[in-house]
């Protein structure tokens, strides 16, 4: 290891580099006043040339205004010379050759030579330092002055969690002085229920450096607790985590009214829920009517008919003929009862989508002849019902729902075409479809009520007193539908209607 | 002469139809519930059965279980009545092997070929 020799500097030509190389001024003064020793730093801070401050009193570095003080206190010092910063708590200035003045920060030491007391001033120019905290007062002032006038409550924490500053509009909600709110005073505001809640939050966010965002109450001026949206964001000053920056704002309103929205909607909904399940409830009640009815309805038809029949087979001696009319008319209002009970049943089960279709292969003029028959006791005197087939005889269709459709048609046109009038029927087996035309020279149907014609229970007005539901119709598209088929028609009063279907082939 | 079991508890529909049967040729028995009707089949082996669907006690569909489950019963045609106008009801009954049903009310001549139509 190589042997190392200090360098002597404290000897006198060692203090002397110190003296002329300090970055800070230094000035000796003698007990009268005046400067015995100067540095090259304090005559350029001074603005003086070398050695030229060595003589006078060092009171030419003084601002005049404060001559006759420091002159005080220099004596002062003297008496009792120590070691110590110079005027504190006091600003300090010094002025340079040309005037100007300039803040100064100045420690005092002492020492004696040669029986003399001598003062030693250590100067430094804060002029920097003084501006800089001009500039931070200057700035903390606007952003107070922000914070003040912002609508929103601010807050400022320290990197220890500790509040230490809400602007005038938090004061203001809160109804609480500052000194109340810093630190966590402000915590008494939060209500019981949401505290523990809160300081998680916070102390998580402190934790990761994050930014975080809150909802709970806190007591207004009023003594009203009220919901507030809190935020927060971390703050850093020379990267090192400084605390943390919010602001809050006032939702209660929008809040309440929001749990109330919330409230309404789940009201309304299970509301609705009801009301459905109150419908639902309604239909099944329905059909089950439909269904008792259905049975209660059939039971003494049932007798009513039977009975008949049998009278029919007992029918002997006088007022035959009364008696079979009389029986007739009997039976015929049987089946008319039936037909409607039937049609309420079949309409029903259209309407809750318990109908299928069921096909079967059929020969078209064998059907149709059946179907003429069907309606022959409706046939009005010299009433006739043409038949045309064309293309070929066997047709794959739901032929149960077909003699409806057919037989509903051409009882129309029997009930409401007059005595010796003509019905066509013309059917046509086409490649993919099968296309059946009724055709009338019957009353026909008003123009206005056309676009009724389909409607549940809808009777023209023009139907008079023919017996009617104003169903068949109805029934007679929905099958139409259901075998995927369209139905069409044609009419004009006086003249009379056609009603064409096109029925899709299986 | 045919032998025909109406069993059907409604009295004025079970009389008129077993009137008419008679006039129509057939022999007639009735019984007034499907207890009664189970019991009369057993015992008298009909040509066919006529039977009502909803009776109280035992309804039609019990009847044709038990017929069914009868070796001296099982083979006998067997008609569904039925005021009933639902498609359910008359499916069910097909599918437990009734031979054909009359929806009431019904015009004797239909109740007659249907019975010729099984026996």
């Amino acid at each position: 290891m190589l042997e190392h020799k200090p360098i002597a500097l404290e000897s006198e030509a060692g203090f002397r580099v110190l003296f002329r190389c300090a970055t800070i001024g230094i000035l000796v003064v003698n007990e009268k006043g005046i400067i015995e020793l100067s540095n090259p730093c304090a005559e350029k801070l001074f603005g003086y040339e070398p050695a030229e401050l060595i003589g006078n009193p060092v009171e030419i570095l003084i601002p005049e205004n404060l001559r006759p003080h420091h002159t005080h206190h220099r004596e002062g010092y003297f008496l009792k010379p120590k070691a110590r910063p110079m005027g504190l708590r006091m600003e300090l200035y010094g002025r340079k050759k040309d005037g100007d003045v300039f803040p100064v920060e100045i420690s005092l030491g002492h020492y004696e030579l040669e029986g003399e007391k001598l003062a030693v001033a250590f100067v430094t120019d804060i002029t920097a330092q003084i501006k800089a905290k001009q500039l931070m007062a200057e700035r903390e002032a606007w952003f107070r002055n922000m914070a003040d006038n912002s609508p929103f409550m601010v807050w400022v924490s320290g990197a220890n969690m500790l509040c230490t500053y809400v602007n005038k509009t938090w004061l203001d909600y809160t109804g609480r002085v500052i000194e109340q709110e810093l630190g966590s005073g402000w915590t008494e505001g939060i209500h019981p229920d949401d505290l523990t809640h809160y300081l998680k939050t916070y102390h998580d966010a402190c934790v990761a450096r994050q930014s975080f965002f809150i909802e709970f109450r806190l007591r207004r001026k009023d003594g009203q607790y009220r919901w507030i949206e809190y935020v927060g964001k971390p703050t850093f000053s020379d990267n090192v985590f400084s605390g943390f920056i919010g602001s809050c704002s006032d939702i209660h309103d929008q809040r309440m009214m929001k749990e109330e929205l919330e409230l309404l909607v789940k009201y309304r909904t299970t509301e609705l829920y009801e009301a459905l399940e109150r419908e639902k409830e309604m239909n099944e009640l329905k059909s089950r009517f439909v269904s008792m009815a259905s049975h209660e309805f059939r039971t003494p038809l049932s007798i009513v008919l039977s009975s008949t029949t049998l009278i029919e087979q007992y029918g002997a001696g006088e007022n035959d003929e009364k008696i079979q009319k009389h029986l007739v008319r009997i039976k015929s209002s049987i089946n008319n009862l039936t037909n409607i009970l039937n049609d309420f049943l079949s309409l029903d089960r259209l309407e809750q989508g318990n109908v299928e279709i069921e096909q079967n292969a059929f020969d078209i003029p064998e059907f149709l002849n059946e179907v003429v028959e069907d309606v022959q006791f409706l046939r009005k005197k010299g009433q006739a019902i043409n038949l045309v087939q064309k293309g070929e005889n066997l047709v794959v269709l739901d032929q149960k729902k077909l003699r409806y459709i057919l037989v509903n048609l051409l009882s129309n046109s029997v009930k409401y075409s007059p005595a010796d009038s003509k019905i066509e029927v013309v059917s046509e087996n086409r490649e993919k479809s099968v296309v059946i035309s009724v055709r009338d020279h019957g009353i026909g149907i008003p123009e206005d009520e056309q676009k009724h014609l389909f409607s549940k229970f809808f009777r023209a007005k023009n139907t008079g007193n023919v017996q009617g539901t104003g169903l068949g119709l109805t029934i007679v598209k929905r099958y139409v539908e259901l075998m995927h088929g369209h139905i069409e028609f044609a009419s004009k009063t006086g003249v009379g209607t056609t009603f064409t279907i096109e029925l899709p082939k299986g | 002469m045919k032998t025909v079991l109406i069993i059907e508890d409604n009295e004025e529909i079970r009389e008129n139809t077993c009137e008419f049967l008679e006039l129509s040729g057939f022999n007639v028995i009735s019984s007034q519930n499907g207890k009664e009707g189970v019991a009369a089949a057993a015992h008298t082996r009909p040509d066919v059965i006529v039977c009502d669907i909803l009776m109280p006690g035992i309804n039609g569909y019990d009847v044709i279980r038990q017929l069914k489950n009868n070796p001296l019963t099982s083979g006998i045609p067997f008609i569904y009545l039925t005021a009933s106008g639902e498609k359910n009801d008359i499916s069910t009954a097909m599918k437990m092997g009734a031979n054909g049903y009359i929806r009431k009310p019904f015009e004797m001549r239909n109740l007659i070929a249907e019975i010729r139509k099984v026996c």
